[in-house]
């Protein structure tokens, strides 16, 4: 509801801005053809106050564009780490727990990988085991910090998870890219284990880049970070990336809920 | 969000005010700018890069106009 509403604001005021234009124009020509001086001052003042307030709309996706090359370097460090230790496998992600505060994203190295939480903790890069499927690395998600700042802003869950429906995973999510001025019209479907949320993005350049190099199912940018981890943390459950795909500003995610995790 | 409404709202104020009490389109062109002037100076530091630089086109526009006025009225003058 709290996207529709941000995004339904943006184009009232771009719509407005336009209208206003519009109708300063149309006084200033009747004014001027009238000969009427108080309509075209009328006139000439509703186009300078609607063309600031279409200044005033296009200031979106700025911060976003300037934070997602900020994390390039990043990205750079995780690319080079996932080709020179060859993982294939989609993602894991982890929601905070005991051992994990914040949550984590894991990098199995075997594709028939298990989840070990006990072997795993705030301050473990590389995950280390006897049995060679619960190896891999871990590290934190893009989004996290996006997940804190809206916990700041929106506050902690006060239902428990049996009370929790999906409206409110949806409201959360919309809210979450609201707040951040990045995307809207989040939708979550569950089938069984299977979870497909899909969403608009306002900025989609980071998402191409992640696609050119098959970045997104392995290390999701930090939108879809913070939305992934956002549905683990909401249900409570280690969550795989079975696939992220970007068409025409519309991301798609495919989630699937990984049960045989050790604890 | 507040600095801009406040900017809008006063600028919007002084558009209704100056039209309907100025009878001539230079004066209230003159007017404007000063208040557009005003309300960039002491609103303008609050307002991000992107908006700074749209806003100063529109104040060089308004400037570019002011300059013309301002010629025409020496020409008038000079041709008396």
């Amino acid at each position: 509801m709290f996207m529709k509403r941000g995004i339904d604001i943006q184009s009232i005021k771009r719509v407005s801005g336009i209208l206003l234009m519009i109708f300063g124009v149309a006084l200033l020509i009747n004014g001027y053809l009238k000969d009427m001086v108080y309509l075209i001052n009328l006139g000439v003042g509703l186009v300078v106050v609607g063309w600031i307030l279409l200044i005033f709309t296009f200031e979106r996706y700025i911060e976003y564009s300037i934070v997602s090359h900020v994390l390039d370097d990043y990205i750079e460090l995780v690319k080079r780490l996932i080709k020179g230790l060859n993982i294939k496998t989609g993602a894991v992600i982890i929601p905070p727990g005991e051992n994990l505060k914040h949550g984590c994203i894991f990098l199995p190295f075997h594709e028939n990988f298990k989840v070990n939480l006990s072997i795993m903790d705030d301050y473990t890069l590389f995950v280390n085991s006897d049995n060679r499927d619960e190896m891999g690395i871990l590290l934190p998600p893009l989004g996290r910090g996006l997940r804190r700042l809206l916990k700041k802003y929106r506050g902690e869950y006060s239902t428990s998870l049996e009370d929790r429906d999906i409206n409110h995973l949806l409201e959360d999510l919309e809210y979450l890219l609201s707040l951040l001025a990045i995307g809207g019209d989040v939708k979550v479907e569950m089938r069984g284990d299977e979870i497909i949320i899909t969403y608009k993005i306002g900025d989609n350049s980071l998402c191409k880049r992640l696609q050119e190099e098959d970045l997104c199912r392995r290390y999701p940018c930090p939108v879809c970070g913070a939305l992934v981890l956002t549905v683990a943390e909401f249900l409570n459950k280690v969550l795989k990336i079975e696939e992220i795909k970007e068409e025409n500003r519309k991301v798609l995610i495919k989630l699937r809920i990984i049960r045989d995790v050790l604890e | 969000m507040k600095y801009k409404l406040i900017f809008l709202l006063m600028l919007t104020s002084s558009v209704i005010f100056f039209s309907v009490l100025v009878g001539d389109v230079e004066l209230f062109f003159i007017l404007l700018l000063i208040t557009y002037l005003l309300l960039y100076s002491l609103l303008g530091p609050y307002f991000n890069r992107r908006i700074k630089s749209n806003l100063d086109i529109a104040l060089y526009l308004g400037i570019g106009v002011f300059t013309v006025i301002v010629f025409q009225k020496v020409l008038e003058i000079l041709s008396r």
